[in-house]
């Protein structure tokens, strides 16, 4: 059985500095894998658990610098790392990054089974990653996975957590579980862990090899383009409090805002 | 060219009988859109509102009265539940039939893997979670402004889209609703019968409703925010007790869910929740964008940090520069001794 988990590369937003004239210091800015996607590789290590024989490859498109999370992933367990790597790549919208990634899945897994994604992405966070691939492949996908009860060959049981309670899924395979962040701490990685990864090492693919046009891919390729970023526009004014703090608070809250 | 449409994409509440709020604030930003269009650009849009169901009693006239000139009603018997090839499969048919140049879809669970399934197949784009739009004319053409928080809500970013239709994706409570005094509608059916002939690949097993939900985050009327600046888990867990004494809904941001000081379901923010209530305060949170996204459509918000430079302090009514820890300790105290 052949499992494909994406993974996403992502600057580690949580720990952003600013500089005094309260702008975004991207200089050091460090990489992470994306959050989720470490329970995306989680819930395809738990399958792989019951049948012995799936294979569980990790792939994700970017620049060379993306293959720091393919060792990671390799290193966590995956049995294989892709990289889908070109120029004509950069620039991509969910559009043509769902193509990209999904044309590579058909030519270089044909029987995959099941493709694992996180929910979404720290850093862009429109969680269509996923649901992209599976309209691409136009096979079934199932998001705000909380957990993949059973998957084989032919079948996949998912556990769906919405607002209001869990749906349990039965979906037939091949199929795209978009997984939610769990709560159980990630294992942490031994040197000898890397160690496997560097001799796994990673396969690259570009452009030509996926049988895409340069007019797919990039921003020909992307329907969408941002026409101008800004940063966020503040419309309070603050008044500070020093005094009996807790009174002003719990006075507050029982007035439902109102001050007095 | 009369017949130039926009689409709302509808989302009915089958256990309460009623439309979505989140379907009449997308009803009332696609008149807005319109009244742009008529005013800035001298060209009219029809709102089409896209009802999929097996036969509902709702009153459509509810969505006329937010704005709907037209109804495209989908009554079939597999979209009693929903499914997602079911509903994935109508809405690309009617957008097939009625070409809407723009289509609303709503940022709830359901939409957000209906919309890209849907975009994906039409090979459109689609903008999500945005927070506002606007008609805007771009080399020649008049096109959808859709603005979005991104960079992990660092940045704010409008989107345009080179093909039609183009779509974009709302959360609740980032517009507010607005009625309609006169309106008229009407009321197509849509037999659509042949695209659920062939069985869905997915099933849905059973449905485990989550035991007695206090109240939502998003309906709380004051909400008490930890975030990473309280550290440890014991001391979330007082904010906690704190807000269960006071009787109202405890959240935190990303920070504090990505320490694992609390779940991810209350996560309020870009890639949790959207909130709105009449009083916000935040205990120990920095207040990056992706934050204030999430709440700053509440009425007053209190900020309490230790940094007196933290971001949340630009985004706030009352500032107090302290140990957020200290204070909980300090409530907690005074509502025990009274």
């Amino acid at each position: 059985m052949q499992i494909v988990v994406c993974i996403k590369q992502v600057p580690d937003t949580n720990n952003i500095k600013w500089t005094k004239e309260n702008n975004l210091q991207r200089e050091g800015m460090v990489s992470i894998l994306n959050p989720c996607d470490n329970y995306a590789l989680e819930a395809a290590f738990k399958i792989r658990e019951k049948f012995k024989n799936a294979k569980i490859t990790a792939i994700t498109m970017g620049p060379s610098q993306a293959k720091n999370v393919l060792n990671y992933a390799l290193a966590r367990g995956c049995d294989e790392a892709v990289l889908l790597c070109d120029k004509a790549f950069s620039a991509s919208d969910t559009l043509a990054t769902g193509r990209v990634i999904s044309s590579a899945i058909k030519k270089l897994f044909p029987k995959c089974s099941l493709i694992i994604c996180g929910q979404y992405a720290q850093d862009g966070d429109t969680a269509q990653t996923g649901p992209t691939i599976a309209g691409m492949l136009d096979i079934p996908v199932v998001t705000n996975v909380g957990q993949i009860i059973n998957c084989d060959i032919k079948m996949s049981i998912f556990k769906q957590v919405l607002k209001d309670g869990v749906n349990i899924l039965e979906v037939k395979n091949p199929s795209v579980a978009c997984v939610l962040k769990g709560d159980e701490p990630i294992k942490p990685l031994y040197v000898k862990d890397y160690m496997r990864s560097q001799e796994i090492g990673i396969k690259e693919y570009n452009l030509s090899d996926l049988e895409l046009d340069k007019t797919q891919t990039g921003i020909l390729g992307s329907p969408t383009y941002v026409f101008k970023a800004f940063k966020l526009e503040h419309q309070r004014d603050a008044q500070e409090i020093k005094y009996n703090i807790p009174d002003f608070l719990i006075n507050l809250t029982k007035n439902g805002g109102k001050n007095g | 060219m009369a017949d130039r449409k926009i689409f709302v994409i509808t989302e009915y509440k089958k256990n309460q009988n009623v439309f979505s709020d989140l379907t009449f604030e997308l009803l009332t930003l696609a008149v807005e859109l319109k009244r742009q269009a008529r005013e800035n650009y001298n060209f009219e849009l029809e709102v089409c509102a896209t009802v999929l169901d097996s036969g509902i009693d709702a009153d459509f006239n509810m969505l006329a009265k937010y704005g709907a000139d037209n109804i495209f009603y989908v009554k079939n018997e597999k979209l009693r539940d929903y499914n997602l090839t079911y509903f994935s499969s109508a809405i690309l048919e009617l957008i097939k039939m009625k070409n809407p140049e723009i289509v609303l879809f709503p940022a709830s669970t359901v939409g957000r893997e209906l919309a890209p399934s849907v975009t994906s197949r039409l090979q459109t784009g689609l903008t999500a979670d945005c927070t506002s739009c606007n008609l805007i004319k771009e080399k020649d053409k008049v096109k959808l402004a859709a603005t979005r928080p991104t960079f992990g809500g660092v940045l704010m970013a409008t989107i345009l889209c080179k093909e039609n239709p183009q779509c974009a994706t709302f959360r609740q409570g980032v517009i507010t609703k607005s009625a309609l005094e006169n309106y008229t509608t009407r009321c197509e059916e849509i037999p659509l019968a042949h695209l659920f002939e062939t069985p869905s690949p997915i099933k849905n097993v059973e449905f485990i409703a989550n035991e007695i939900k206090k109240s939502t985050l998003e309906d709380a009327k004051v909400i008490f925010c930890g975030g990473k600046g309280l550290k440890t888990k014991e001391n979330f867990e007082k904010l906690r007790r704190l807000t269960e004494i006071l009787g109202i809904s405890l959240a935190a941001s990303r920070g504090a869910v990505d320490l694992g000081l609390a779940e991810q379901e209350i996560q309020v923010g870009q890639t949790g929740k959207t909130v709105c209530p009449d009083l916000y305060v935040a205990f120990g949170v920095s207040g990056a964008v992706h934050h204030i996204s999430g709440m700053s459509a509440s009425s007053k918000v209190v900020a309490i940090n230790k940094d007196q430079n933290a971001p949340i302090f630009e985004n706030c009514d009352y500032k107090i520069v302290a140990d957020a820890v200290e204070i909980i300790d300090e409530m907690l105290k005074k509502l025990s001794s009274c």
